[in-house]
């Protein structure tokens, strides 16, 4: 028989009392929007990009380090982001013109503690970060520890400057509640969890992949354009988002194996989504590492047309296995679905 | 259907790798063959059948439709098997109602196989009364190098021929598009084919406007599928069970419906004016008996 155990994670029956009692370490996992460290803006204030082509000064989200002594194994409290937000208004004012749905302006993320890159090259911010009703949710949650700098550097594409507030959102774990100390085994399970994400960071980062150079394409001129994936890692996609000045067609292909993604050009209407609406591929798309995608590009709009690509996903930084090297399953790997039945009772076509 | 993970799990939470047969299968979108990609449509009249045609690299499985068009139009989908040919819909319908963009995709209530044996066929006709364009996008995934990996190979196997006996399938009024009088009730039919059962998933329309209630029954059980078996089968209004291509109304529970049965559909308008409706019921065809 189902209990409320089996559709609320949140309690646990205890059988001695019957009663439901809170699981500790999950009412320990709490919802969390992170904003811009302190030290870079004043708390509840906007951070201004300067009117382009000036690079706005670094910024990061930082993660403090707080701890109650002794009651957490030197874990901290991580956040293990998993979507990102944004608005922006004009920095004239008041009263201040909301923009965020139009907003140009470009944005590049490192993870400064391991030194790692989160894109090729600076992207378009309507492809990175959604917004509150439509928030980019990420393909791979970003593990960010305590103690560790996530940093943003913004460039306004055209244009006078702009106050913004991006958002990481997410899980905040807070491993030290007195309670555990009682709990031990609700201690461990968060203990666990929060070691199993922090050597899945080790291996795996939320990635995304943009156009080596700026695309800016004459009226109805057509350019190629690639984007290399680094030695470091594996990319994989899990869809496609852009921002563009007016309609375009797009050829996606692999310049090594020559292998494309479509039989013809799909266009930026019918194939091409944003950070909040993104189109989303039916299964991942891998490309190993130093390998090139080449982006053909057609203008549409007959007028000059300025593109921002994006392909998001996680780069993995694990080398290529063959299953049966490392495990022998005792049954194949294949996931059964719904529509995965009876399809043996069919005889094979002639 | 099969699934291959990219990533290696070893006991524990670890990841001992990338499985290499990640490298087998990719993104695809089929569209209809250059230089048509943009199909254009005579005003008023309908365009050639375009086809949507893969190499012979590897089976595709498609999952999402997406478009783009300059105006309205009518759009009417078969399938190529070899000399065979079968309609994927019972006539044209209006191509917003299965067809999404990029930032909405359409997704199929049941994927479709391709091979280079298998091949799409598209036909657009306008409703405009100008020269019009449309460009369709079948978002899905592609299995390579199936041959060298008896695992890949049962995948597409198991793609295949489950292709025989469902696809998906959609159902528009018999006499297609109906333009319900001012204030008045219009009573149509859908007819189900003597070949596939059925099974209905979802439901979109386009309209003049969505003011207009709807009952569909079922006429050989007399039940209604919009006010279920048991109650009074009253009419709704269309805007709280019609959606349209980029946000369909999805039933909870999909619903049978056998061979050759009818549907009765009565649309009554409320906007005051006549009101012009393109009704798309989507869902599967599935099979009524081996023809393989």
């Amino acid at each position: 028989m189902a209990t409320l155990r089996d559709v609320n994670q949140y309690v646990e029956f205890d059988p001695a009392l019957r009663i439901y009692k809170p699981v500790f370490w999950r009412r320990n996992m709490v919802h969390r929007w992170l904003m811009f460290d302190e030290s870079d803006v004043p708390w509840n204030t906007n951070f201004t990009i300067p009117a382009a082509p000036a690079l706005a000064p670094p910024v990061a989200w930082k993660q403090p380090y707080s701890s109650v002594v002794g009651l957490d194994p030197s874990l901290g409290t991580p956040l293990l982001v998993q979507s990102l937000v944004f608005f922006s208004h004009s920095s004239a004012g008041p009263p201040y013109a909301e923009n965020t749905a139009a907003s140009n302006y470009t944005v590049r993320l490192k993870e400064v503690g391991e030194a790692r890159d989160l894109m090729n090259r600076e992207c378009h911010v309507r492809t990175i970060f959604g917004t509150g009703q439509l928030p980019a949710v990420l393909r791979e949650p970003f593990f960010f520890g305590s103690q560790h700098n996530l940093q943003a550097q913004f460039r306004k594409i055209a244009g006078a400057a702009v106050d913004c507030r991006h958002f990481l959102v997410g899980s905040q774990f807070y491993p030290y509640d007195p309670n555990f100390m009682i709990k031990p085994q609700d201690r461990h399970q968060m203990y666990e969890r929060i070691r199993a994400w922090r050597e899945r960071a080790k291996i795996i980062t939320p990635y995304w992949l943009t156009t080596d150079t700026e695309v800016d394409l004459l009226a109805n001129a057509t350019g190629n354009f690639q984007a290399k994936v680094g030695d470091d890692g594996h990319f994989e996609a899990f869809g496609i988002t852009a921002v563009s000045t007016g309609n375009f067609s797009l050829t996606i292909s692999e310049v090594k194996t020559k292998q494309t993604l479509s039989n013809g050009a799909i266009t930026r209407n019918n194939g091409i989504g944003n950070a909040t609406l993104p189109y989303i591929f039916l299964k991942s798309y891998l490309v190993p590492s130093g390998y090139r995608l080449n982006f053909e590009i057609t203008d549409l709009s007959g007028a000059p047309n300025s593109i921002y690509l994006t392909m998001f996903g996680r780069k993995i930084y694990a080398p290529f296995r063959q299953l049966e090297e490392i495990v022998k399953p005792s049954a194949p790997n294949v996931v059964p679905t719904m529509v995965d039945q009876a399809t043996k009772m069919i005889p094979k076509p002639i | 259907m099969g699934n291959v993970e990219t990533l290696i799990q070893l006991p524990g939470g670890r990841i001992g790798g990338v499985d290499k047969r990640i490298l087998y299968r990719i993104p695809y979108n089929v569209l209809t063959n250059s230089p048509n990609n943009f199909v254009d449509i005579p005003a008023n009249s309908s365009s050639p059948f375009t086809s949507m045609t893969i190499s012979g690299e590897g089976p595709c499985e498609i999952a999402s439709l997406s478009a783009e068009r300059d105006s309205a139009c009518l759009v009417f989908l078969q399938i190529q098997n070899g000399e065979t040919q079968s309609g994927l819909m019972n006539r044209a319908v209006h191509i917003d109602t299965i067809f999404g963009n990029g930032q909405r995709q359409y997704w199929l209530p049941e994927t479709l196989y391709l091979d280079e044996l298998r091949t799409m066929i598209a036909s657009f006709t306008d409703l405009q009364g100008g020269a019009n364009r449309a460009a369709l996008n079948m978002g899905g995934c592609r299995y390579l190098q199936l041959q060298v990996d008896p695992y890949m190979e049962e995948i597409r196997s198991r793609l295949e021929n489950r292709q025989y006996m469902t696809t998906p399938y959609w159902y528009t009024l018999d006499n297609g598009d109906v333009t319900i009088p001012a204030g008045t009730t219009v009573q149509e039919t859908i007819t189900v084919g003597q070949r596939c059962h059925f099974q209905l998933c979802n439901m979109t329309a386009v309209a003049t406007s969505m003011a207009f209630d709807i009952n569909i029954v079922d006429i050989s059980r007399g039940e209604s599928i919009i006010d279920a078996p048991g109650n009074s089968n009253r009419a709704i209004s269309a805007g709280l069970c019609i959606g349209n291509a980029n946000y369909p109304f999805k039933f909870h529970e999909s619903r049978l419906i056998q061979v050759g049965q009818k549907l009765l559909v009565t649309l009554t308008d409320r906007s005051g004016f006549d009101n012009r409706v393109h009704l798309t019921l989507g869902g599967k065809a599935i099979e009524n008996m081996m023809w393989r």
